[in-house]
């Protein structure tokens, strides 16, 4: 199975140039100051984008000019793409993310602040950078051969929940950080570690992971980010049958958990 | 000296987006360290008081700076508000957070993973006057970034 179209928001003017495809339910706009982020919006706001898959944006919270009143009017219309600008303070409040993951249309947020209690994934973040500075660019990787493995000494995966009898077979020194929010610790007082981690749920970690990698470069450690173990296992060779999930799914993890317990439940483990 | 807070404040700064074009003053931006961060933080180039120029924006108000060199004017020149979030900081203003450590009092709530040594080769630090939980100074940018990776509580804080 295929995913839904991504639509794609597109800002092009004179000089300023954004297309940035929506692949999933929340797509986080992050980078430097003075980078165009809140240009980006302002764009929005003055109707100069283009958006493609019938889609439509809605801006928090100048919705009201546009006939929506609240978010609660948003919840039901599936082509809302809901956009907010760092300064809606009001993003930050747990109710407002609980009503964000029971919202069925998109959101496009440019925001530093990183969100926990809703799941998203490393790619779900859009870094808008100007720089020239390379060794600033997100340090992580998604391909095991990228690895370095001269380099490597330990293994530490995300948690127990991560394939860590799997990982063990293969570097017999792993370890679990226990958790995501650990990582970024670790990291700072590990040496020529891999830390294995999942991807799909990742998202609010990893800009404080990232900042840790490049703080201590020096310490020669390096961080694999793999879809989650399960999505591992459904695209392995093995198995073959992941299907990716509807764009606005709200827990990209749980519904490759979820598909993997159905396939097993209906077919049983002998592939 | 730069304060950092790991718990939400009474009052703070979330973004100074907006505010700043309601308080700022002129004479805030005759200051030459205004000038200069505006220069290396938007690579704009201030004309007057009022006005700047962007070479991707034109002639712009200076109310369309970003945030997050609005914010370091604040901390340079609004002896009223003290106390900003981390989040309207992007990275490429720590060097500038760095410097103004040792020029003005401020607090800098951590609410996400700002990296104070951003832009130095790897392994490098810059020097920085920071006060971290229970007292701790530090004087090395990646020794306080180290501190706030162990002592901070981002995105836990709110409701």
């Amino acid at each position: 199975m295929t995913n839904d179209k991504a639509p794609i928001i597109s800002v092009n003017l004179k000089k300023i140039n954004y297309s940035i495809p929506l692949r999933s339910k929340y797509t986080f706009i992050t980078g430097d100051s003075g980078n165009g982020k809140s240009t980006f919006i302002s764009a929005i706001e003055q109707d100069l984008h283009t958006i493609t898959s019938g889609y439509f944006t809605v801006l928090i919270p100048k919705g009201e000019r546009q006939g929506y009143l609240t978010l609660d009017d948003c919840m039901h219309q599936e082509k809302a793409i809901l956009v907010a600008d760092e300064d809606y303070n009001y993003m930050h409040y747990k109710s407002f993310q609980s009503l964000m993951s029971k919202t069925k249309g998109l959101f496009v947020l440019v925001e530093r602040y990183p969100f926990p209690s809703l799941s998203y994934a490393s790619t779900d973040i859009v870094h808008f950078d100007n720089s020239k500075n390379h060794n600033l660019l997100p340090t992580y990787l998604y391909d095991i051969d990228s690895v370095k493995w001269e380099h490597v000494k330990n293994v530490i995966i995300e948690d127990s929940g991560s394939g860590l009898s799997f990982f063990k077979t293969i570097f017999q020194n792993t370890k679990t950080s226990c958790g995501k929010d650990n990582i970024r610790k670790l990291i700072t007082s590990e040496r020529n570690t891999l830390f294995i981690a999942d991807a799909l749920g990742i998202g609010s970690s990893i800009q404080a992971i990232n900042s840790a990698l490049i703080e201590s470069s020096d310490r020669c450690n390096q961080l694999l980010l793999v879809d989650s173990f399960e999505a591992l296992v459904l695209k392995s060779k093995f198995m073959n049958m992941w299907e990716h999930p509807p764009i606005n799914c709200s827990n990209k993890e749980e519904y490759a958990t979820q598909l993997l317990i159905s396939i097993v439940s209906q077919n049983g483990t002998n592939y | 000296m730069m304060t950092i807070a790991f718990f939400k404040p009474e009052s703070y700064l979330y973004s100074v987006s907006k505010l700043f074009g309601l308080i700022y003053e002129h004479e805030w931006m005759e200051d030459p360290e205004v000038r200069q961060m505006i220069r290396d933080i938007d690579n704009t180039e201030l004309i007057n008081p009022t006005s700047a120029f962007s070479p991707i924006l034109g002639s712009i108000s200076v109310d369309r700076l970003s945030g997050g060199v609005k914010g370091l004017i604040m901390i340079k020149h609004d002896e009223e508000r003290r106390t900003y979030s981390s989040c309207m900081f992007g990275d490429n203003c720590a060097e500038w957070l760095c410097k103004l450590s040792f020029e003005v009092d401020f607090t800098l709530y951590s609410q996400h993973a700002l990296s104070f040594s951003h832009g130095l080769e790897p392994g490098k630090s810059r020097p920085i006057n920071c006060c971290g939980r229970d007292g701790r100074v530090f004087t090395d940018s990646r020794e306080a970034f180290k501190h706030t990776a162990v002592y901070g509580r981002w995105g836990e804080d709110d409701d």
